[in-house]
């Protein structure tokens, strides 16, 4: 096997880094700093890069995050900004787990290689892909000391998340269920009515189509503070908004679905003679399901951004995530700020997770999932 | 034709829609504010002077209550009398004269200018100008429109004497011209000051110096009345010794009415109300007031002694505790029981014979916006959604506010926008190119990222557009200077289409083509420059257009969150917040039309470089 030389490299500036100083605090070197260990972690390193064995680029990734992590814990400590021996152990062993991950996901998987050799290849990456992402931010944050009014590090998100949760959870209620779900159905429903009848209807098509589709075009969030005026600040108005993003998609998609249909399918239903009734039921609705889908997940994404800006644009009842946001960065308190947009992701992550898996019951036959080639 | 007609007939019905869109929205705060109380229009009814100052048997007021008592100095007159509806028949002559002057008023330089002389301040409360014996009426109606520096048309209703400016006389021809029901003034009055137009005999014109304006000129001496002959309004009402409640002829009265005024005979009743001395903490049982009479009242509702109170003096012991913070007060003459219909309570019954009335009171008259729910829709301030022939005629005036040197003007706005969204187009583009091509060449690349991306168009990036400032701002890059963080915003937005469309774009190539390629032993580069890039432009361009109403939100989010002034974004959130709703529905269009443009550029762009992609 081949030595993974990027890891290597990697291996050789986490030990050069060690010889640093490691934060402005002091002149002490980073060894002084981090010890003994600090140095058998590297040498383990440069030993598992040399060897480059598939075992080996998969114990690279957690020695990797685990050295990245340990050297950001000391700086914590010190209260100073990171020397170049800090931000060369950092990086180098970020580079290190990245060089790991690299190999892994990239190595030609011989026809012996085991099953789970298969599966770790397709899981590795994206599992450890945030770890990076949270260590760069906290480790940026730490190392040129931010502070916490200017840009919180993810310590102090955690512990915004875990003081105000329970705000953050009713502001959720509010933001989620009252606003962007009655807002989502109500969309949906004007949307797939309005599209069956644009579908059935050629004048419509010609008339209604071509003015939706320039609709896309328009910024709804301008529309929110007139939504603001017609149905008051409380959330109705936020559901209004989130009705309208959902609606356009949703008729488009609709009309696409119901009318991009194989001629042949038709004639053969019509061979069958088929009623009407029986068409929609049978051929153009379960054609138009994917298409519905997309259109779904798409709006799922731009309602929730789209009730956070309503909430911005019309402040109404101190209730809701995009006004907890607006609120509290407004006061500078960027930890709860990003505190709730994690929540408000995590929230439509799994909103945007259960319409795909719903996408996958009701549409598993459609092509788009079937296995590549 | 046949294209357009569709089109045509579906907007046309879109635009007409709006109408009762319109009224359906509009409607319920229109009748909000009918019923809103704080928004009527208060009037002052007063115990109006004697019309004829001179004595003869038949007596007449400038309004006459329908059951009413005679009165001149605050003092009942025990004259006798006949109320026939609006006159009053003496059964002899009267024993005084209706009369006593106090001064003469002189000519101001004006013609119909008058002076007292002195301010109006320091005047008797119930001026009465006489010219020669009859009574001239007070009044002038304010512009339903406020003076806000710009306007120049002003409406007063059924007004149509003098108009007048703050205190100023304005001259027909000269300074105003009429216009319908309304005046076109020649020049803008300034911002905040009074606009009145005489719907009565006379106005008062400046209180400070004491002049006052007639609507025409006057022919015979002006007088001003020390006091005069007045039928004030009797409260309806048995007095039998036993009740206490009576009742004014006008309703809806004012509770925190300063100038009311109440007798009962010569007696006038008091209309102040006491506070205990102590705090009302939720645990006290006992206050102490300062009178020891009245009417004990907590939180607006009258308690009856013995059974919800007792009393010892100037102490009140209440059986139950008052709740805390309740309003807790002592009224020692009377107490209105019932703004809404008028009712007052007395301390005190009246004796047998003795009569309850009153020569001023305030009560709300009517709604200020007008009689029916209609007018009320008309005089909002802003209508929700506006009848789309009102934003047509706001689009003129809308786009010469500014002149074109200033930053604020709409089509230096619109093309500040432009360039924003192209900013972020371009470099939402860029990143959205290059991750796909990442995302084709590298798969397990994909598998990593591509969740990621997902996960980033869920954060909502109004939130960071903050931070971000913040951030950027210590590199000395701000808003006001560089286009850079509208960039960024939009882009952040825009990537994403461009990211998916393109990888589907650039997978779509036909795998013949692709075998072709590799029995050629094409490189890797070739074979992305000739066969999947070319594969890939209707895709991209296609995404692209998504990319650009996304590109266009950002740019708009960021110029809301920035103060510099300048942008469509900025402008719709100044107009939303001045209450211009038209002007916020032209932005919208604007923005709309902007959005179109330039998905229609993205469009041609597409057929200049990409014609293959068209059908």
């Amino acid at each position: 096997m081949k030595p993974i030389w990027t890891a290597v490299i990697a291996a050789g500036l986490a030990l050069l880094g060690l010889f640093g100083p490691f934060s402005t605090a002091n002149t002490d070197s980073a060894l002084a700093k981090l010890g003994t260990p600090f140095l058998l972690l590297g040498l383990a390193g440069l030993v598992l890069a040399i060897s480059g064995r598939f075992r080996a680029a998969m114990l690279l990734v957690p020695t990797g995050l685990l050295g990245a992590f340990l050297a950001l814990q000391k700086l914590m400590t010190q209260g100073a900004d990171g020397a170049w021996g800090y931000w060369t152990i950092f990086w180098a062993y970020l580079l290190m787990a990245m060089s790991g991950i690299g190999r892994i996901s990239l190595s030609e998987s011989s026809p012996a290689a085991s099953t789970f050799e298969k599966r770790l290849k397709g899981l590795l990456p994206p599992v450890f892909i945030p770890f990076f992402f949270l260590l760069i931010w906290q480790g940026l944050v730490s190392g040129y000391q931010v502070p916490k009014g200017i840009f919180p590090g993810v310590n102090d998100t955690w512990t915004a998340l875990g003081s105000s949760g329970r705000v953050l959870l009713q502001d959720s209620y509010v933001t989620f269920i009252k606003e962007v779900l009655f807002g989502f159905v109500l969309g949906l429903g004007a949307g797939l009515l309005t599209g069956i009848a644009i579908a059935y209807s050629i004048f419509l098509q010609r008339g209604f189509l071509p003015l939706a589709a320039a609709f896309g075009a328009v910024p709804i969030v301008g529309l929110a503070p007139v939504l603001g005026r017609a149905f008051g600040v409380d959330w109705e108005s936020k559901a209004a908004v989130v009705v309208i993003v959902t609606f356009f998609p949703v008729v488009l998609n609709t009309v696409q679905g119901l009318t991009l249909i194989e001629p042949l399918k038709l004639e053969l239903l019509k061979a069958y003679a088929a009623k009407p009734w029986e068409v929609f039921l049978k051929l153009r609705l379960p054609n138009s399901l994917p298409y519905l889908f997309n259109a779904l997940k798409l709006a799922a994404v731009i309602s929730v951004i789209s009730v956070i800006v309503a909430e911005f644009l019309i402040p109404g009842p101190p209730e809701g995530l995009g006004q907890r946001i607006s609120l509290s960065a407004r006061r500078g308190a960027y930890d709860i700020v990003f505190a709730a947009i994690i929540v408000s992701s995590t929230i439509s992550i799994v909103f945007y997770g259960l319409l795909s898996v719903l996408e996958r019951r009701l549409t598993a036959w459609h092509a788009s999932f079937r296995e590549e080639p | 034709m046949r294209r357009f007609l569709p089109i045509l007939l579906v907007q046309t019905a879109i635009i007409l829609l709006l109408y009762p869109l319109a009224l359906l929205f509009g409607l319920p705060l229109a009748r909000r504010d009918m019923q809103d109380l704080r928004k009527w229009e208060k009037e002052t009814i007063v115990a109006a002077p004697v019309n004829n100052a001179e004595a003869t048997n038949e007596l007449s007021f400038a309004r006459t209550p329908q059951n009413g008592i005679l009165i001149k100095d605050g003092q009942v007159l025990n004259w006798e009398y006949q109320q026939n509806g609006d006159t009053v028949s003496l059964t002899q002559a009267p024993a005084t004269p209706l009369v006593s002057w106090s001064q003469r008023l002189e000519p101001a330089g004006q013609p119909n200018i008058y002076s007292f002389g002195k301010s109006i301040a320091k005047l008797d409360y119930n001026r009465a100008v006489y010219v020669g014996n009859k009574l001239m009426l007070e009044g002038a109606t304010p512009a339903k429109e406020r003076s806000d520096g710009e306007r120049r048309n002003f409406s007063f209703g059924k007004a149509t004497g003098p108009v007048l400016v703050a205190n100023r006389v304005l001259s027909e021809g000269r300074d105003y011209q009429l216009d319908g029901r309304g005046v076109v003034l020649s020049q803008a009055p300034a911002f905040g000051s009074s606009v009145r137009r005489l719907n009565a005999d006379y106005a008062v014109l400046d209180a400070n110096a004491g002049t006052i304006i007639f609507a025409e000129l006057p022919r015979g001496e002006v007088r001003a009345a020390a006091s005069a002959l007045r039928f004030a309004e009797l409260l309806s009402g048995p007095t039998d010794g036993q009740n206490r409640l009576f009742a004014f002829e006008h309703t809806n009265l004012v509770q925190s009415d300063n100038n009311r005024q109440v007798f009962v005979d010569n007696n006038a009743l008091s209309d102040k109300a006491e506070r205990p001395q102590e705090r009302v903490d939720g645990q006290r049982q006992v206050f102490t007031f300062e009178g020891s009479k009245g009417i004990v009242t907590v939180d607006d509702k009258a308690l009856s002694a013995e059974q919800d109170y007792r009393r010892d003096g100037p102490s009140v012991t209440f059986i139950r505790v008052p709740a805390r913070n309740a309003k807790l007060r002592q009224y020692p003459d009377f107490f209105v029981a019932d703004p809404a219909q008028g009712k007052i309570l007395l301390a005190q019954a009246p004796t047998p014979g003795s009569s309850v009335w009153s020569s001023r009171y305030t009560v709300y008259s009517q709604p200020s916006c007008g009689s029916t729910a209609l007018e009320c829709f008309y005089a909002l301030p802003q209508q929700p959604v506006p009848f789309p022939h009102w934003i047509v005629a706001r689009i003129l005036p809308f786009f010469q506010k500014f002149p074109l040197g200033d930053e604020r003007n709409v089509i230096r706005a619109t093309l500040y926008t432009t360039f924003g969204t192209l900013a972020a187009l371009a470099l939402g583009g860029a990143i959205g190119i290059v991750l796909a091509v990442l995302f084709v060449l590298l798969r397990p690349l994909e598998r990593a990222l591509l969740p990621w991306v997902i996960a980033s168009q869920t954060v909502p990036i109004i939130a960071l557009v903050p931070v971000l400032l913040l951030v950027l701002g210590n590199f000395g890059i701000t808003i006001q200077t560089s286009l850079l963080p509208t960039a960024i915003i939009g882009a952040y937005i825009a990537f994403f289409p461009v990211v998916v469309g393109t990888v589907k774009g650039l997978r779509s190539v036909d795998p013949l083509a692709l075998d072709l390629m590799k029995s050629y032993a094409a490189t890797p580069l070739q074979v992305f420059i000739k066969l999947r890039f070319p594969a890939a432009a209707p895709f991209f361009f296609t995404s692209l257009k998504l990319g650009t109403a996304a590109a266009l939100v950002g740019a708009l989010v960021a110029e809301t969150e920035s103060n510099n002034r300048r942008g469509l974004g900025f402008q719709i959130l100044g107009q939303v917040q001045s209450g211009n709703v038209a002007d916020v529905w032209i932005l919208l269009i604007i923005s709309g039309l902007l959005g179109i443009g330039l998905v229609a550029l993205i469009g041609s762009l597409e057929r200049l470089s990409a014609p293959w992609g068209r059908r």
